[in-house]
């Protein structure tokens, strides 16, 4: 089937993303929240609130640009197997 | 248990068939409606680029809407869930029926879309006991602790599914069968999960679009315009979080997703579909289309599936199909892993 033919690498990188995604929200979930630092007090809580934050934030743009870079090597390698293709 | 479950089922035929038969038998007055205003747009992708009468997302309206009225009568009561779900769905294809007529500019959809998540946060703050959001559920460690973070998102709950359905409405048939495909996903996670409203909503949703599918399917007759997608994203966007079903919405939306992100991710910025100056794919002769593989062309998912060949438009509404069906399944799987805890 054509269909199936054209879409496969596209499931992989499918699959990939949805592995990395929940992967990520356990990581969040289980570590990232937490996460304590050894500060007392109203500072404490708020530093303690931002650097749960920035590591989410780190992961989440990490999930984002593997997600990315999969998907232009992908597009790159169907374009060359296009042209070496039959015309 | 038995008793509940046969009421659950006829309940659920009752509402998933007026929202289909009306959704259905209503397309026809809005084809000619359509078409007596002007309502009307080329089929760019056919040679002669025939035109075909749009806002068919009218017909999903009225489906969700007579829909919803009939499940508040087969319950003898008025639902706060249901309720909120009707209103995020009628708002969103009320914007889209501005866009249409107004040509709204990307960015500025895109935050109207927003306001469509408005009756959620009214709906909580009314009746809380009923609608409850912000402890999004995740597989293998159950409930998740962000909840700040969740309020500070809930916004775009509504907003992304709308615009990333809106974004996927490029060929002829594939907003419907990708849509069904992913809400055919909530359906079957909100049983597994047991959310019965979630299960009624999707049915009601479910039913309009299936009504609305024949008529757009390759060659289409009609097409949804924003009106449509803007609403039924809005709908899958308001089970996910009334359901407390966010994790399987994102994951049976991922075509849409995909196509939305790539198209930010290479635009760089929210742009309306005619402010952008290449088109991601070519039209051949014989109705074939290809991939533009200029580096100016936006790249969406069509251009990706596109850059391994052309394809005539049904070959690509079927890989198209071939995305959803997989993302259904991880949708499902990530419904059982929820389970499974």
């Amino acid at each position: 089937m054509k269909a199936l033919k054209y879409t496969m690498d596209i499931v992989g990188i499918m699959v990939l993303v949805w592995g990395l995604m929940l992967l990520l929200l356990v990581v969040v979930e289980a570590v990232v929240v937490n996460l304590k630092l050894p500060i007392e007090g109203a500072v404490g809580l708020l530093v303690n609130n931002a650097l749960q934050l920035a590591i989410g934030g780190a992961l989440f743009s990490a999930w984002l640009l593997v997600w990315y870079k999969a998907t232009v090597y992908c597009r790159k390698r169907r374009l060359k197997l296009w042209s070496q293709g039959p015309q | 248990m038995d008793l509940v479950l046969d009421n659950l089922m006829l309940k659920g035929l009752l509402v998933f068939s007026a929202s289909f038969l009306s959704s259905f038998l209503v397309m026809p007055k809005v084809m000619d409606f359509s078409r007596k205003r002007g309502f009307v747009g080329r089929d760019v992708h056919k040679d002669g680029q025939p035109t075909v009468p749009e806002m068919g997302g009218l017909g999903i309206l009225f489906g969700v809407l007579v829909g919803s009225l009939a499940y508040c009568l087969v319950s003898l009561k008025v639902d706060v869930r249901i309720v909120i779900f009707m209103c995020c769905t009628l708002i969103a294809g009320a914007i889209g029926v501005w866009d249409y007529l107004k040509t709204l500019r990307g960015a500025v959809k895109t935050l109207l879309t927003i306001v469509a998540c408005a009756p959620i946060i009214i709906g909580w703050l009314l009746s809380p006991s009923e609608v409850v959001i912000g402890r999004p559920e995740l597989p293998f460690v159950g409930g998740l602790r962000l909840t700040i973070v969740y309020w500070a998102l809930l916004p775009f709950a509504i907003a992304v599914p709308a615009n990333a359905v809106n974004m996927i409405d490029t060929f002829n048939g594939v907003m419907p069968i990708t849509s069904t495909l992913s809400i055919l996903a909530l359906l079957i996670s909100s049983i597994i999960l047991g959310r019965w409203e979630a299960t009624f909503m999707c049915l009601l949703l479910l039913g309009a679009l299936m009504g609305f599918l024949p008529y757009n399917l390759y060659p289409s007759r009609v097409f949804a315009s924003d009106v449509g997608s803007l609403a039924v994203g809005a709908g899958i966007g308001a089970i996910a979080v009334l359901g407390r079903l966010e994790v399987v919405g994102i994951v049976a939306l991922m075509p849409q997703i995909m196509n939305a992100f790539y198209i930010l991710a290479s635009v760089r910025r929210l742009l309306e579909r005619r402010q952008i100056a290449e088109r991601p794919t070519v039209v051949l002769s014989g109705n074939v289309i290809a991939a533009n593989k200029s580096e100016k062309a936006p790249m969406t998912l069509a251009n990706l599936i596109l850059s391994r060949g052309p394809l005539r438009e049904p070959e690509l509404v079927k890989a198209y199909a071939v995305l959803s069906f997989f993302s259904f399944i991880l949708a499902l799987a990530t419904a059982w892993f929820m389970v499974m805890r």
